[in-house]
């Protein structure tokens, strides 16, 4: 990964601190569970 | 789903990772590969490659672990933690947002060195569009018909390969067997760091064997059939990827082109004249429509169910158009492949790495966290398989 060039880091950087925000709206600041994602976690 | 529906086997989930790999890629991003490792493309995939049989262990383990078509987001959500998983499927979204831009990045800069009054924007512009209104329509293209492109994309890279052996072979300086492919030309040549960061970029070419495990309620048996399909679709396809980028690197060597971005049209014109450039051209285009196609629907599903599980926003990705296709997670996908209009294909490619080595890194974690700690699978098989390989597998996303 550190060998992608600067600009691939930073907004992939960028990408993450996002995800990391709307997962702390989501759990309402990590207070409440998440919503499952049903479809692609269901057992077999 | 239904249960009557026949189940897939060992050799058709290996098709369909093959398939989703588009081997003629290999040849697509020929030039820009060349260019970052100074002429050792087929180097850059042997890294690629090694590095990526760790991670591609590790999924296998996970996908026995946890037979559910969730890949990387329900394997760390598991074994880890959900917020985690989150961020795993949140990278992953990365991946699956930027690889058709990327595709559509390279047909467009091929049918621009053939029409060169057609300008690139056009081109990408044009397969943007198709692409969406193909997907909403839901138009699925019959197997028969993805066999046949598979079977134009193989002998295509057949055809080139012979062509530049025949190419390599009249030249009586050159010879047939070297180790210059794989350590490059000039200054730089051999250093590890310089191997890295062409391995890097190639990396997002071995994604397949993510895409191979939201297959498993389709396939027989999963919990044996995709550990194997999955270490076999990096073997096999990987391969191709050395002994392709090897006759090609012979052929052309070192990695200064006129326009990298489209290096292998210069190559076919030197080493097939221009009927064969014109045959390379329509090989390479169908394999691109195609697998842009197959990589715009995936992510769109990953995106539609993600917002019908509230992940996501519900109304805007978590609704069927009139067709019974996610329609918001295309268009948006249609969207953000616009941004290739400032964009080559270098800098789009990394974007997905980026996102593969985070959700690959945590999948190489997952590992550890259920084996080795959770059930103290700890002996001597045990500490190989699921300590040092993902930790391995780990390094090597890092690196």
């Amino acid at each position: 990964m550190v060998s992608l060039d600067a600009r691939a880091l930073l907004l992939g950087g960028v990408w993450l601190a996002i995800g990391m925000l709307w997962l702390c709206w989501l759990t309402r600041g990590f207070r409440q569970p998440m919503p499952e994602l049903a479809s692609l976690t269901a057992a077999q | 789903m239904s249960r009557q529906k026949s189940l897939l086997s060992l050799s058709q989930v290996v098709m369909f990772g093959l398939a989703y790999m588009t081997p003629i890629i290999v040849l697509g991003t020929f030039g820009v590969l060349a260019m970052v490792t100074s002429g050792a493309v087929s180097g850059a995939y042997a890294v690629a490659l090694l590095a990526m049989l760790f991670t591609a262990h590790s999924y296998g383990r996970m996908a026995c672990a946890y037979p559910v078509a969730g890949s990387a987001y329900a394997y760390v959500r598991h074994a880890i933690d959900e917020r985690l998983g989150f961020i795993a499927g949140w990278a992953i979204i990365l991946d699956y947002l930027f690889l058709p831009m990327v595709i559509w990045l390279i047909g467009a800069a091929y049918l621009n060195s053939a029409f060169p009054a057609i300008p690139v924007a056009a081109w990408l512009i044009a397969f943007i569009i198709v692409t969406t209104l193909i997907n909403i329509v839901g138009l699925r293209l019959a197997s028969a018909i993805n066999g046949v492109m598979m079977l134009i994309q193989m002998l295509v890279i057949v055809a080139f390969v012979a062509l530049a052996i025949r190419y390599i072979v009249g030249d009586a300086s050159q010879p047939l067997f070297s180790l210059v492919p794989f350590t490059g030309m000039g200054e730089a040549s051999g250093t590890l760091p310089m191997l890295m960061a062409g391995a890097a970029i190639a990396c997002y070419s071995f994604l397949g064997f993510d895409a191979v495990t939201t297959l498993t309620e389709e396939t027989r048996d999963p919990q044996r059939t995709l550990p194997r399909a999955i270490l076999l679709i990096t073997l096999i396809g990987g391969l191709i990827f050395v002994v392709v980028s090897y006759f090609v690197q012979l052929a052309a060597p070192g990695g200064v082109f006129e326009n990298p971005d489209a290096a292998a049209y210069e190559i076919a014109r030197n080493i097939g004249g221009d009927l064969f450039v014109s045959i390379f051209l329509i090989g390479l285009v169908v394999g691109q429509f195609a697998s842009g196609i197959a990589a715009q629907a995936s992510g769109a599903r990953l995106l539609y169910a993600m917002g019908r599980d509230g992940l996501l926003p519900k109304r805007l990705l978590g609704q069927l158009g009139r067709y019974g296709t996610p329609v918001g997670g295309l268009v948006l996908s249609g969207m953000v492949a616009l941004l290739a209009l400032t964009m080559d294909v270098l800098s789009a490619a990394s974007f997905i790495n980026f996102g593969a080595f985070v959700a690959f890194a945590l999948v190489n974690i997952a590992v550890m966290v259920h084996y080795y700690v959770r059930e103290k699978r700890r002996g001597l098989h045990g500490a190989v398989f699921f300590l040092l390989f993902p930790l391995i597998g780990l390094f090597a996303s890092y690196g």
